[in-house]
């Protein structure tokens, strides 16, 4: 409680004759009548073409303007958006949906089942070059989903067809990359496709009215969109501006923002506030080890990594933003099964723990079978803060169980490059979940996977993934257990990569404001915004 | 035929003109050499003193500070972080007390015997340990930088001033080719190829550095090379390379120190706002910059983690500058009266 | 002078294009490339590569962004904004860092000349020393402390100012940035006037202006200012180019989207054509500082012009 009134004491210094809150946020309207929030954000938009963008601040604003044929509600539970409703042939391998008869695109023209089939031919289309394609891409040996066809029966109904069942094919449907476009206009625009807000045309609640790359997005609403009635109590207009740091919190403390981050430097002094939210993400921090470094590739040297780091004591102390410990390799809240199960309550904890004595022990027997006295790695993370704290925190752990570490650091795109090349011992790394299900994770450390950079290899994993894929890929039960095992032999047995955590996200945000939805795989929405009074 | 030829010179047609005994007497001055000169100049300015006297303190904490407490550069406590200084003795007067809004933190957090004199960042380092071996990293990439600068720089700049003509001009052009690139391109792809750090600071300070040295040094010999000294040399055949060393560098030596003055802090900034872009030293290795650049994101949470290595940069930069300073009128015999 | 004029220009000009290969080069040499994304696949990678024409050997390229560039096209965004022309991203990010870098030059020089030529006056008393020291505290801290102890003060407590860039009152909020700014232009010009100024004032021209019996304002006014000016001029070029290059950090504290920031971002997501762009950009600025430096030193001083015409 002291703790409490003391941050509090600190806040109110802090924010001087600010109420600590935001305040109204009319200013930033410019005037117009309505209600308007602002939202900080440090990464900018990519790309607004939902076939090529790749990164979540599009996604975040593609999910602002357009729509699928599913949405994700507060539970992750798809949804009725553009489809109205579908059909589930009973061995789980057709799906029939059947388009809203008053969706329709900004400019008026009806939204139909070919939009759907332009855009997803689009997706897996080569010359597009999507880094979604492979969720999707029927022309490939194999594709996430399973998917074998899709067509338009007519202009509401829209089939598709798999090959094997997919859980979370419905999920999926929500994800921008799967979103329609409307072939005639997109033809027309050519290359200039949604490279500014009259280039593009939405399906969506809102609508793009400006755009300044780098700098602010602004939508309104969209009274096309079919569920526009039920969107009469939202934001009328929802402003994206892309500053960072202390400058964009204490504007916040000044009322012009409604959201933003804040940095585990400042969280301390606002501890306890009620504007503050915390929430997970889906991604997951990990060491990546290399297994072609002749100390890594001995499993004693990787438990002594393992047992080294006490991974709550790195959430708690030095991240501070809500991160929490990883269990093993996926993600929690992330995943669910049919019964709305977690995959993590099925799978438990598998990691081995920190323990500094077994650090000690195991790095000393792996130095002997080694037969050498130190081991030095290098330790590869990219320039952020965060990966920067979190570095220094590895480093110090691996030097007390032993190791002797070097650190390089680079701008991420140089790091997965330095991965790519085989250039490292070992690197802070992150993945971030495409779909709801633990798959997405796995299949990065398959055998000859191109994600698999530390080469990993082992046929008691690579049988266990093979398995749940094919034989137990119709019943969900067995499909997850197989991906425990298989969890368990990775960072169990094999130790083959070191969890770190799952990165949490705190904010302030204006109490009056509600509605913003996390989903750890999906795209976290922000068409639900409303501001009390 | 004249009558002026049986002129007769008598004995008093000619008289000495000073007749006096006066004899016109030299006055003897105590031979000074040009370094004394220097620095009896030197010593009467008191600001560049003073300077000289903080850099060689700053440098001592360099050399010894890392090592006056038990904690290392990198060694985390982090049940310590965000500590604010507190150092004993001092803590009495009300100052450095480990107090922030109005509590005691060490005493909050149940330390009460831990005294961190810089405080500590937020993974829990000593500050007072990362400050000190900041300085010596910041120190020698400094140092070095400007060493190599001084080399590049000097010779470049003697070459181009003296032979002018073609020479001068393509060495010119090179000169504003690498300058006309703006140096986070070039140290951002000097760490990438090299391993980024230390190393590719210091390579990429040397790309770009010496050009300021370079301009200072050809003006310098453009202004010189025609004295009659040199103009003399050249007559009596010396050989160009004889005359840049021996004639006209030792001329010229006094502006090349004062700019290598110049470009010590400018190598410390350099490296400083790199570090601030984010291809800095990598962690956990400690240098000002770095250190400014981490503080910067709790400016408004812990100030002490910034201000602390701004406070020692700001006095280094101010020493070097002011040191330059007066280094330039003592070598400058112009300015000696004024 | 026409003459001298077009023999710099063409000097100029072959500079840049140099300039220009050498980033190309180095863009070769970066590891890394803008598509290394996990989730591409070879196949589409080397699409990708097709597509931008980055599969063409090094002179076809530099040879098609040589034409391209002519006619203003300098090619699309691979990383940052995908697809966008990087000239319309590189014009409107100009102009802001432009006004800035001079809103600073602007406060840097009233200030920088005020300093030196009262350190000048003073030679060696405390006014001199007090004024070296206040110069020199402004190079000593980074631009971005002050910049946010004038976001914090100035702009949060006093309210006096915006805190982030806001496009609708550009001017009023690039006050901030530009004061944070000025600092170093400040310093660097304070130090070169007291030197040009001391120089001047310890000349014969002016002790025999001083010994004839003019009174001192009059001499440092009419003869001194005007004699120590001319170097300044000089490098006001320089300095205004490394305000402009070096304006990144503070871009990232106000928020504003300025070439700096941009060039950070282009490096960083290995963005080859925003990066040369950028990077290009500034070589063109810091050449035409040299080139107009270099011409206007010759219109100033008739001796210098005459020694150039003269000596080649």
């Amino acid at each position: 409680m002291k703790k409490l009134l003391v941050s509090a004491v600190a806040l109110a210094m802090l924010a001087g004759c600010s109420s600590g809150g935001a305040a109204s946020t009319a200013n930033t309207s410019g005037g117009t009548a309505g209600k308007s929030v602002t939202i900080a954000t440090d990464t900018d938009i990519l790309s607004m073409n939902s076939s090529t963008s790749t990164d979540g601040t599009s996604f975040i604003a593609l999910t602002m303007c357009e729509a699928g044929l599913t949405q994700l509600d507060e539970k992750n539970v798809p949804v009725s958006d553009l489809a109205e409703s579908w059909d589930v042939s009973s061995d789980g391998l057709e799906y029939t949906f059947h388009i809203r008869k008053d969706a329709k695109w900004s400019d008026g023209t009806a939204l139909t089942a070919n939009d759907f089939v332009y855009a997803w031919n689009r997706l897996i289309d080569p010359e597009t070059a999507s880094d979604y394609a492979f969720l999707i891409d029927k022309n490939a040996e194999s594709n996430t989903t399973n998917i074998k066809d899709w067509t338009a029966e007519d202009d509401q109904t829209f089939k598709v067809t798999l090959s094997k069942p997919c859980d979370f094919f419905l999920s999926l449907c929500a994800f921008p990359s799967l979103f329609p476009l409307n072939e005639k206009f997109v033809e027309e625009q050519g290359d200039q496709y949604a490279l500014t807000t009259d280039n593009m045309l939405y399906c969506g609640p809102y609508t793009l009215t400006e755009w300044t790359p780098s700098t602010s997005w602004k939508f309104v609403k969209n009274d096309q969109y079919w569920d526009a009635a039920s969107y009469a109590e939202n934001v009328d207009e929802a402003n994206w501006i892309l500053v960072q740091g202390q400058s964009a919190i204490l504007d916040y403390q000044a009322g012009n923002i409604d959201y933003v981050k804040l940095t585990s430097e400042v969280i301390d002094d606002y501890a306890g506030k009620e504007d503050v939210v915390t929430s997970l993400t889906g991604y997951s921090w990990y060491l990546s080890l290399n297994f072609h470094n002749e100390a890594l590739a001995n499993n004693n040297i990787r438990k002594a990594i393992a047992y080294a780091i006490n991974t709550d004591e790195l959430c708690t102390s030095v991240l501070k933003d809500g991160s929490t410990p990883l269990e093993g390799i996926v993600t929690k809240s992330t995943t669910a099964n049919a019964d709305g199960k977690d995959f993590r309550s099925i799978s438990g904890t598998v990691v081995p723990g920190y323990d500094e004595a077994k650090a000690k022990e195991a790095f000393e027997a792996g130095c002997k079978e080694l037969g050498v006295d130190s081991v030095t790695l290098e330790v590869l993370y990219e320039d952020a803060d965060v990966s920067k704290n979190c570095a220094a925190y590895v480093m110090n752990a691996l030097e007390k169980a032993g190791f002797t570490t070097e650190a390089k650091c680079e701008p991420k795109k140089s790091r997965l490059q330095d991965m790519q090349n085989d250039n490292y011992d070992v690197a802070l790394h992150r993945w971030g979940p495409d779909y709801a299900d633990p798959q997405t994770y796995m299949d990065l450390f398959v055998t000859g996977a191109s994600n698999n950079y530390g080469h990993y290899e082992s046929e008691k994993y690579d049988s266990l993934i093979e398995k749940a894929l094919t034989t137990d890929a119709t019943d969900s039960t067995k499909r997850w257990e197989d991906f425990a095992e298989a969890e368990k032999v990775l960072v169990n047995e094999d130790t083959a990569i070191i969890p770190l955590y799952q990165a949490g996200n705190t904010a302030l945000q204006n109490t009056k404001l509600t509605g913003i939805q996390y989903h750890g795989a999906g795209v976290d929405s922000y068409r639900h915004m409303k501001l009390a009074a | 035929m004249s009558q002026n030829l049986n002129y007769e010179f008598s004995e008093d047609d000619f008289k000495l003109a000073h007749d006096s005994n006066d004899k016109l007497m030299d006055k003897n001055f105590v031979a000074t050499s040009y370094a004394k000169d220097v620095w009896t100049n030197f010593k009467k300015n008191k600001g560049a003193l003073i300077a000289a006297v903080i850099i060689v303190l700053i440098t001592i904490m360099a050399i010894i500070g890392p090592g006056l407490n038990e904690h290392t550069f990198k060694s985390i406590i982090t049940e310590h972080a965000n500590l604010v200084p507190r150092i004993p003795g001092l803590e009495k007067l009300g100052i450095f007390d480990g107090m922030r809004n109005g509590e005691n933190q060490y005493v909050a957090k149940g330390f009460q015997d831990v005294y961190y004199w810089f405080g500590t960042d937020a993974l829990g380092r000593d500050l007072f340990t990362r400050v000190w071996s900041g300085t010596r990293i910041s120190l020698m990439i400094a140092l070095v930088a400007v060493l190599i600068d001084v080399c590049i720089g000097m010779i470049y700049g003697l070459i181009s001033g003296f032979f002018g003509g073609a020479v001068d001009m393509i060495m010119q052009r090179i000169a504003e080719i690498l300058n006309g690139i703006p140096t986070l391109v070039i140290v951002v792809l000097f760490g990438l190829v090299l391993k980024p750090g230390v190393t590719s600071i210091i390579f990429a300070l040397m790309i770009t550095g010496w050009i300021g040295m370079e301009r200072i040094t050809r003006a310098q010999v453009l202004k010189v090379k025609e004295q009659e000294y040199v103009l003399a040399a050249k007559t009596l055949g010396a050989k160009d390379f004889y005359i840049i060393f021996k004639e006209i560098l030792p001329n010229i030596f006094g502006q090349i120190i004062i700019e290598s003055m110049f470009s010590i802090p400018n190598a410390i900034f350099t490296e400083a706002y790199l570090s601030f872009v984010g291809v800095g030293v990598p962690e956990p290795t400690a240098s000002l910059g770095s250190l400014i650049s981490s503080g910067y994101n709790s400016m408004i949470t812990y100030p002490h983690m910034l201000m602390i290595p701004v406070v020692v940069l700001a006095l280094l930069m101010l020493s070097f500058n002011l040191l330059a300073d007066g280094l330039r009128d003592a070598f400058d015999p112009k300015m000696q009266n004024k | 002078m026409k003459k001298y004029i077009g023999k710099r220009l063409l000097i100029s000009l072959a500079t840049l294009l140099v300039i220009l290969l050498v980033l190309f080069v180095m863009m070769d040499l970066m590891p890394g490339s803008p598509f290394n994304d996990e989730k591409l696949t070879e196949a589409q990678k080397a699409l990708l590569y097709a597509k931008y024409g980055l599969d063409q050997p090094f002179l076809t390229r530099f040879i098609t962004y040589l034409k391209n560039m002519l006619t203003g096209d300098f090619g699309v965004s691979y990383a940052i904004n995908k697809d966008f022309s990087v000239s319309s991203m590189i014009s409107s990010r100009l102009w802001i860092s432009v006004k800035l870098g001079f809103m600073a030059m602007i406060i840097g020089t009233i200030l920088g000349l005020i300093l030196g030529i009262l350190a000048a006056l003073n030679h060696n008393t405390w006014i001199d020393t007090l004024c070296s020291t206040i110069s020199v505290v402004g190079v000593s801290v980074p631009s971005y402390v002050f910049a946010l102890l004038l976001c914090y003060f100035i702009a949060y407590k006093l309210g006096l100012f915006p805190i982030l860039y806001n496009a609708a009152q550009q001017g009023k909020s690039l006050v901030l940035p530009a004061i944070a700014l000025s600092f170093s232009p400040t310093a660097n010009i304070a130090r070169f006037t007291r030197s040009e100024m001391l120089d001047v004032l310890n000349s014969d021209y002016i002790l025999l202006v001083k010994s004839k019996g003019l009174k001192d304002y009059k001499v440092i006014l009419k003869h001194a200012m005007r004699n120590s000016l001319i170097p300044i001029v000089t490098i006001m070029g320089p300095i205004l180019v490394g305000l402009l290059t070096g304006s990144s950090v503070v871009e990232k504290v106000f928020g504003i989207p300025g070439l700096g920031t941009l060039l950070i971002t282009a490096i960083q997501s290995n963005d080859y054509n925003v990066t040369i762009a950028c990077a290009f950009v500034y070589s063109l600025m810091y050449i035409v500082a040299i080139f107009v430096v270099d011409v206007l030193y010759g219109v100033i001083d008739p001796r210098i012009r005459v020694a150039k015409e003269g000596g080649k």
